[in-house]
């Protein structure tokens, strides 16, 4: 089965999304879900933006953030909700994981991905067929950590818009690549240095909302949260 | 429950060991009930798949609506969104694939995870079926679906759960469906919780993780399948 790229780094950009940038935020609110209504910048007024934020957020070194993903669908009236945390130490180190309702770990270091499921009571390590898209994608999520958004102009139509929070706004340029994903918006914080929230919009209604709480920014890491060798992944929480 | 990544047909190796028939109306009605009375009739469930095929897993999440015996949406997700594919079945029709993005094969899809989501929630044993024992103690409810197919539902020793969905052929396991029970917090009975189902002719396992499941009053407009 051919898997068009584009898509399959898609998929892959959007499941590492979450550990982008660090937020703090309050508890995750749904007043994004219309899509943004509020005032665009004018080219050189979008550029100068990318310039700043890119300052902004150039002292990342690492992050620690949890998260609250909810999907709404539009097979479902309730909300379906997970929460996981997203671990990044620069210059390519990413963990994103799910702990409720299910737990799911996916690592990435030093170029090689590891994939953890937890089912049936014991954490079972996969083989997954997407290993190079992943590490496609991770060019991507390291520029916008970064906050290096016009690197990826060649890949979307990027507009930011002001408002109570900033959103940029990344659109697919290519068509094939819109009719699965319409777009991606990247909410920041009201200081503009981090990500409050991610919403990943999908034609025909349904879209993912992912709240970041809880941030921890350049602290250090252990090298064990990224250790995907063993048979089961090494806790990530930070109590220990 | 969904998609089949390749497609390498063979023989299967599995046997199969059918039981021996019993003559008993009562526990087979009961057998029927048991299936019968699993699921509400119109419910919404979550599940989180993980797919082996060709040495590779891949992950999913999957969305479905039941409304009644014959009808059901189901929508599968990539981890982080992204829709995979959708199907739609309504009362008396067949099987209608909404959305494919990946460009899966059709067949596929509406053979191989229609079919998936038909044994895990719809199908029924026949009033027909024949009642047998296994030498383990367990039952079960045996019928013909096509030609030389046969297909069980069976039950643990004391008939209160179903255990396993088995299609075989010719003392062949073609395919197979495993349930371990669970509860959730919006449905009173223990229903499935973990699935691992194994299909021998298509070279695919499917091990589902259920994550909620809730009882629907009715779907309303843009939840109908």
């Amino acid at each position: 089965m051919k898997i068009p790229t584009y898509f399959r780094l898609m998929i892959m950009i959007l499941y590492l999304m979450g550990c982008l940038l660090g937020a703090r935020t309050a508890a995750g609110q749904d007043r994004f879900a219309k899509g943004p209504a509020s005032t665009q910048l004018s080219h050189d007024e979008l550029e100068r933006f990318l310039k700043r934020i890119e300052g902004n957020f150039s002292t990342i070194r690492s992050l620690w953030t949890e998260f609250l993903q909810e999907k709404h669908l539009e097979i479902f009236t309730e909300v379906v909700k997970a929460k996981g945390r997203c671990i990044f130490q620069s210059p390519d180190r990413i963990r994103f994981e799910f702990t409720e309702p299910f737990k799911s770990v996916l690592i990435v270091k030093d170029g090689k991905v590891s994939k953890y499921e937890f089912l049936e009571g014991k954490w079972q390590k996969l083989e997954t067929g997407q290993q190079q898209i992943i590490l496609m994608v991770l060019d991507h999520i390291t520029s916008w950590i970064r906050g290096r958004f016009a690197e990826k102009k060649d890949v979307y139509e990027i507009a930011v818009e002001k408002g109570d929070n900033t959103r940029i706004i990344l659109s697919p340029k290519n068509e094939k690549f819109r009719e699965h994903i319409r777009s991606i918006e990247l909410v920041l914080t009201k200081e503009e240095k981090g990500l409050k929230q991610i919403i990943i919009r999908e034609p025909g209604g349904d879209y993912t909302l992912i709240t970041f709480i809880n941030e921890k920014r350049n602290i250090d890491i252990p090298a064990a949260v990224f250790d995907g060798s063993g048979p089961e992944p090494r806790p990530s929480d930070l109590s220990g | 429950m969904f998609l089949v990544v390749t497609v390498q047909s063979c023989r299967p190796a599995i046997p199969f060991y059918p039981g021996i028939p019993q003559e008993d109306q009562g526990q087979a009605q009961a057998l029927r009930d048991r299936v019968s009375h699993l699921y509400p009739r119109s419910f919404g469930a979550v599940h989180r798949g993980i797919l082996e095929a060709g040495g590779k897993n891949y992950v999913f999440d999957g969305y479905l609506l039941v409304n009644g015996p014959d009808s059901f949406r189901l929508t599968v997700k990539a981890d982080m969104g992204g829709t995979v594919f959708e199907l739609v079945k309504s009362p008396g029709r067949e099987t209608v694939v909404t959305k494919n993005s990946l460009g899966l094969r059709r067949a596929w899809l509406e053979q191989g995870a229609a079919r998936d989501v038909a044994v895990l929630y719809l199908r029924q044993p026949d009033p027909k079926a024949q009642l047998v024992r296994h030498a383990s103690g367990s039952w079960g409810l045996v019928q013909e679906s096509t030609d030389g197919t046969w297909e069980e539902f069976v039950f643990d020793a004391d008939g209160s759960h179903v255990q396993s969905y088995v299609r075989s052929r010719e003392g062949r396991v073609l395919y197979r469906a495993d349930f371990v029970y669970g509860s959730f917090p919006r449905w009173p009975r223990p229903t499935p919780k973990n699935i691992n189902i194994a299909d021998y002719l298509l070279k695919y396992t499917l091990k589902i993780n259920v994550l909620e499941m809730a009882e629907v009053d009715s779907p309303g407009k843009g939840q109908q399948p």
